[in-house]
């Protein structure tokens, strides 16, 4: 008996290997995925460090997207349901500027639509110079870390007040300087 | 003789997610925390990741201790694959890891890398002794770790990580109190405290636990009893202090632990007249520096003092008479260490390093009447990776020579990678385990005081063979599964026995080897919450003298695959909901399948028990910084049973029945 046995845990080895891998087909996860969720959870943890307008009749907090954004996905995944005890929903769109009833908008381009920058919502974006262009949010890396830049006007000119805590871990950029 | 690697043996688990395949919950991080995590890692870190991938390896975060309501270290480990808990002597509950008893030197247990584990035998005590309050996270290799983490990483490394004054940032205490179905269960209160400012993080711990191990009736091996509710203690005094500028570190660490037992060592009970103590102390320092040479090479100094009374026996009498000590032995161990690390851009490391350590006996209270001698050890060891796009081949090699049992060396190598979704990993480790001066001790004693003229040759140093394989697959970011198959044999294995007048020794057995698997599934819903499946099993591979495992009245062996106390299988389901921002529930289900262990002469069969604990959690209730936890334990009454690891004749000890736990806790 024990001889048996001294000789199957090969035997089982190979087998247990052999099934695996021709049953499993690796798919190569982004390189950036880390990067993705972290920008995700960042999207969501940010909106309890920002005052937002006395309202009675929201029931939810809502963070837009668009789709083709890969951190898009991300959100979709988190096991997160509410934010500010609101109920999260996640509302992915192609058109930035029809969607008023965003309190997050995570944007793909640099550009702010006019049409939303005096509204109550945070705009975030990777988008480089976004923040100098009028975006409120902007990451960026730094040494291997996610990094945020801000633009204060913005934020006052859509009535959003970020707190003191949140202002110490902003770089804080104007877009005076990108007029110049 | 033991070689303890620096405090960690990985970076923020976080960042190695990528590279190992852990599953880190990301998501319970606030923002402050999330700003540490990096996306890129640099070499270094690169490299520290790749060594944890290279081993089979559980993370347990505080969050999640605290999520379930852990007691202590027994209900956060119940639920890690490979590890069961069984009782050692005198109402002591030490772990078997993978079918094998690992309470005799086979496994490192430390916090902040200070070594918990006692130096005299290699044990570890478990039940209401280690604090989980202050806990950052627990790593976990399910396999050796002899290369880098020394002696007693035979089977399996332990390190409690603490958390630093950073994330503390401010006081918190907390209280808790449980009841049995028949007695008191526990009362404690802990303080924990930390602040850092820019360079500089201050944090300290402290907790004061009485408890008892069970209510139940524990019935000897000749019928005698008596009633464990309120009458077999857990005391413990624990503390830590932690002060870092840069990358100095300095550690001290306070441990008394005093277990009270009426079962005593073998089968039959103490009188009524009097009852054993047994206390376990440990008074550490550990001092580190890491200096940067630049972003590739770094240099890693460190010391380590410890002056460590395990096993301190005295005899208690109900009466009120002077306690009468019986055994007093102190070992105060000196570790020095040097370690060199040159880490490439691609994440290839080389790790060079070399360590003096030894220990000093004194004998207060002894029925040994001679001198042990001084216990050393210079070590030399390296580990290398090198990275392919299809697997990062790492090597090892550890050189030990003892001043009392000779040289040797301990070869490892691991292939692993990370392929998007998929990891693998197939590793090799050599593990050498010398015996402690306790076990050198018990020899000469042996030989010193027995009556029947027989003598014990010293034991000989065990050698461990390892191999292992792991294969994991995310089938999307909240779904993963892993799995591995190991084979373990330990050559020339320590087994702890006794002669029939009952004077104790130990000897070297030919060996004994296991195989098994073991599963690991998590799972998160955005509505159900977070799930994490574990199953494994273990057989007996090897065991020519059958010590370790199951005998009729004739010698007949009754289950081939299956060593005494441990189950051939082993399943958990740990379950968390959030069900509101500040609201959660945990519940935990431990299953363990028939096991066998002796009664004095007599074999037992121990049924299949299915433990349940669940735990509410309410946080920032009523004000905040105020929590109230709720626990109940073992809610359906299963009773499990401490059965013993080896046949040393003591019956198992049973464990508790259904707990109501209230812990409040208040950070300001």
């Amino acid at each position: 008996m024990n001889s048996y046995l001294r000789k199957t845990p090969q035997v089982h080895f190979l087998v247990f290997l052999s099934i695996v891998f021709f049953t499993c087909t690796p798919s190569y996860a982004s390189a950036n995925a880390i990067e993705d969720k972290l920008k995700a959870l960042y999207i969501v943890r940010i909106a309890e460090f920002i005052e937002w307008p006395e309202t009675t009749e929201k029931t939810s907090f809502n963070i837009c997207i668009s789709k083709d954004s890969p951190i898009a996905e991300q959100l979709q995944l988190l096991q997160i349901d509410t934010v500010n005890k609101l109920t999260l929903h996640i509302v992915t769109l192609n058109n930035a500027s029809s969607s008023l009833d965003c309190d997050i908008i995570y944007m793909t381009k640099e550009n702010v639509p006019p049409s939303i920058t005096q509204h109550p919502i945070l705009t975030m974006s990777s988008a480089p110079n976004f923040a100098r262009q009028g975006g409120m949010i902007e990451f960026y890396i730094s040494q291997s870390k996610v990094r945020m830049k801000a633009n204060l006007e913005a934020f006052t000119l859509a009535h959003l007040k970020p707190s003191s805590k949140l202002i110490r871990l902003l770089t804080i950029v104007t877009t005076e300087e990108q007029r110049q | 003789m033991v070689l303890q690697a620096p405090a960690s043996f990985a970076i923020n688990p976080i960042a190695c997610t990528e590279v190992s395949g852990s599953s880190q919950n990301i998501e319970e991080l606030d923002l402050m925390d999330l700003m540490e995590i990096p996306v890129f890692l640099s070499a270094s870190q690169q490299a520290e990741c790749t060594k944890s991938a290279a081993s089979v390896v559980t993370t347990i975060s505080g969050e999640e201790l605290l999520n379930m309501g852990a007691r202590d270290l027994i209900d956060a480990l119940e639920l890690v694959p490979g590890m069961n808990f069984g009782v050692n002597v005198s109402n002591t509950v030490g772990l078997g890891i993978r079918g094998i008893d690992a309470d005799t030197g086979k496994l490192s247990v430390s916090i902040d890398g200070i070594i918990m584990t006692d130096q005299r035998f290699g044990t570890t005590v478990y039940g209401s002794h280690f604090p989980v309050e202050q806990i950052d996270r627990i790593e976990i290799i399910r396999g050796p770790g002899s290369i880098l983490h020394g002696n007693f990483a035979e089977l399996g490394v332990i390190n409690i990580i603490t958390k630093k004054g950073k994330q503390l940032d401010g006081v918190t205490a907390s209280g808790s109190y449980g009841h049995f179905s028949r007695g008191e269960a526990r009362k404690n209160a802990v303080l924990t405290a930390g602040k850092a400012w820019d360079d500089f993080d201050v944090s300290f711990y402290g907790k004061y636990n009485y408890a008892h191990r069970s209510d139940r009736i524990y019935t000897d091996a000749v019928g005698d009893s008596f009633d464990m509710a309120d009458n077999n203690q857990l005391e413990s005094l624990l503390g830590s202090f932690k002060i870092s500028y840069k990358n100095l570190n300095f550690q001290f660490l306070a441990d008394e632990y005093n277990v009270n037992s009426r079962d005593y060592f073998a089968d039959q009970i103490t009188p009524p007249e009097w009852y054993s103590r047994n206390s376990f102390s440990t008074y550490a320092t550990k001092l580190s520096y890491q200096h940067d040479l630049n972003e590739n090479f770094k240099l890693d100094t460190g010391f380590d003092f410890s002056r460590q009374t395990p096993w301190e026996r005295s005899r208690q009498y109900i009466n009120g008479e002077d306690d009468v000590l019986k055994e007093k032995v102190s070992v105060d161990h000196y570790k020095f260490d040097l370690k060199a690390t040159y880490s490439h851009g691609e994440g290839h490391y080389l790790v060079v390093g070399n360590s003096y350590q030894f220990e000093n006996y004194q004998h207060d209270v002894s029925a040994y009447t001679g001198e042990l001698p001084l216990f050393g050890n210079y070590t030399l060891y390296t580990e290398a990776v090198y990275k392919t796009p299809w697997v990062n081949i790492l090597g090892g090699l550890r050189f030990d020579s003892y001043s009392e049992y000779g040289t040797n060396w301990s070869p490892r190598i691991a292939l692993t990678k990370q392929l998007g979704r998929f990891h693998y990993k197939a590793l090799y480790s050599q593990a050498f385990h010398a015996p402690t001066g306790g076990n050198y001790q018990l020899i000469e004693e042996y030989n010193q005081n027995n009556t029947l003229g027989n003598h014990i040759e010293q034991l000989v140093p065990e050698k461990t063979h390892t191999y292992e394989v792991e294969l994991g697959y995310h089938f999307m970011s909240n779904l993963s599964v892993s799995a591995n198959m190991f084979y373990t044999r330990i050559n020339n294995y320590f087994l702890y026995t006794f002669d029939e007048n009952f004077d104790d020794f130990y000897i070297n057995l030919d060996g004994i080897a296991t195989w098994g698997a073991e599963t690991v599934l998590s799972y998160q819903h955005r509505q159900l919450g977070r799930f994490k499946f574990n199953y494994s099993f273990y057989r007996t591979a090897y065991d020519p003298e059958g010590t370790n495992q199951a005998h009729d009245p004739d010698g007949n062996i009754i289950h081939s695959d299956v060593n005494l106390g441990f189950p051939a299988h082993k399943f958990s389901i740990n379950h968390h909901l959030q069900i509101t921002d500040s609201f959660s529930f945990n519940h935990t289900i431990i299953f363990s399948s028939d096991r066998y262990a002796y009664s004095g002469a007599n074999l037992i069969h121990h049924k299949p028990t299915a433990v349940y604990n669940t735990y509410f959690r309410y946080q920032d209730a009523m004000l905040e910084g105020l929590e109230i936890g709720l626990g109940i334990y073992d809610l359906f009454n299963a009773q499990f049973q401490y059965a013993q690891y080896y046949n040393g004749s003591h019956p198992a000890l049973p464990g508790n029945t259904r707990e109501f736990n209230l812990k409040l806790t208040y950070s300001f």
